[in-house]
């Protein structure tokens, strides 16, 4: 072997049982770099194993390594658990988010709760206006939602001439309709052209 | 799993006052040849200090237990060593001991006599508990592997056999428990 030995190679070494790897030992005997390199490593080998040794020779002092191990625990589990709980808040709030993008991509859109319910009562008006303009106080004042529906339907039915909608003083009172019924003449239920 | 109270730990001196009223001399001297070095091991393979001098009381009672059944070891070093490898499995694999662990607990053992060596001379305070805490932060398969290999000087063929595994295993965790530990020591400088 031509090459050095790195730090890998002379773990290995160290490791190794006598016989092994021959051509790294081979290479050992001739290069006084790598040889210095190899005794610098057992020497530090020795030097933990004494270490590890001594400590476990005496209770005194495995104790006190073994205090001011947990005493390190213990101030490491006592500081505020910002990393974990940022890391966990990070984590949810993108995949929330990437929850909702991926939603989206698929076509699904936020709806506005009021537009939808107009938007279904509208259809119901539409689809049976007479029975609607029949008794539509008594719906109207129960369902503000139907009453909004209402006037809109009221609105475009009016525009298209339908006379069922037109009792109540023609297209400008349907068309500020909002939460009063028809019929209803009380200052606040005037249509901005009444009072004009 | 039930939480049982901690069990007093028992004084080395009462294994030792035990083999001298069963009291043949040559098993007292049998104890205070080995009880240093098996009381240690028993540490550094539990990597705590009470775990380690329970298991070794164990240990002792069993030699005499050994030696009352008549039927004796060829070599005793060898036979309570083993025995308290598998003592010290059997500890760990039960998961119970960590139970009995509490903070500021009494310590009725005293410390054993070992000659400190140019080694242990040439390690800082501070290294030495870096290294401990390095030590006790390895796989308990490192540990083993590192303490009967480098610290009790077993050759690799008899590491591997008393833990069950092979060479080539043995190699390995010695390597990473190495690579480690000289981390760890350089950091220190």
């Amino acid at each position: 072997m031509s090459t050095c030995l790195d730090e890998r190679e002379l773990t290995r070494l160290y490791v190794a049982d006598g016989g092994e790897m021959p051509a790294a030992r081979t290479h050992l005997e001739g290069c006084a770099g790598c040889a210095a390199r190899y005794a610098e490593l057992a020497r530090e080998s020795r030097l933990i194993a004494a270490a590890i040794a001594a400590a476990a020779a005496s209770g005194a002092t495995m104790r006190e390594y073994s205090a001011a191990e947990r005493a390190g625990k213990i101030a490491w589990r006592g500081r505020p658990p910002t990393r974990t709980a940022g890391w966990f808040a990070g984590a949810t709030v993108f995949g929330a988010a990437a929850a909702v993008a991926a939603m989206m991509a698929l076509g699904w859109r936020p709806a506005a709760p009021a537009r939808v319910a107009m938007a279904a009562a509208a259809r119901t008006i539409a689809a049976a206006p007479v029975s609607y303009a029949s008794e539509p106080r008594y719906r109207m004042m129960s369902d503000p939602i139907s009453a909004i529906a209402y006037g809109e339907a009221a609105s475009a039915a009016s525009g298209s001439g339908d006379a069922a909608f037109t009792n109540y003083g023609g297209a400008g009172y349907y068309g500020d309709l909002l939460f009063c019924t028809p019929g209803d003449d009380s200052e606040l239920c005037a249509t901005s052209a009444d009072r004009g | 799993m039930r939480r049982t109270a901690p069990k007093p730990p028992i004084a080395t001196d009462g294994v030792a006052a035990q083999a001298s009223e069963a009291a043949p001399p040559e098993l007292d001297a049998l104890f205070r040849t080995h009880q240093p070095r098996i009381v240690r091991l028993c540490r550094m393979m539990l990597g705590d200090p009470d775990e380690g001098d329970e298991v070794a009381q164990e240990v002792f009672v069993r030699m005499l237990a050994q030696r009352r059944s008549g039927v004796e070891p060829a070599q005793w070093g060898a036979w309570l060593t083993r025995v308290a490898i598998n003592a010290c499995h059997d500890r760990r694999r039960s998961g119970w001991w960590k139970w009995w662990r509490r903070d500021g607990r009494e310590l009725l053992d005293a410390d054993l006599t070992t000659p400190r060596t140019a080694e242990d001379e040439a390690i800082t305070h501070e290294q030495g508990a870096a290294i401990w805490r390095g030590f006790r932060g390895l796989s308990q398969r490192q540990r083993e592997v590192f303490v009967l290999r480098e610290i009790e000087g077993w050759p690799t063929r008899e590491v591997g056999a008393a833990l069950k595994l092979t060479d080539q295993a043995v190699k390995l965790h010695l390597f990473r428990a190495l690579r480690r530990l000289r981390e760890i020591l350089r950091s220190e400088r």
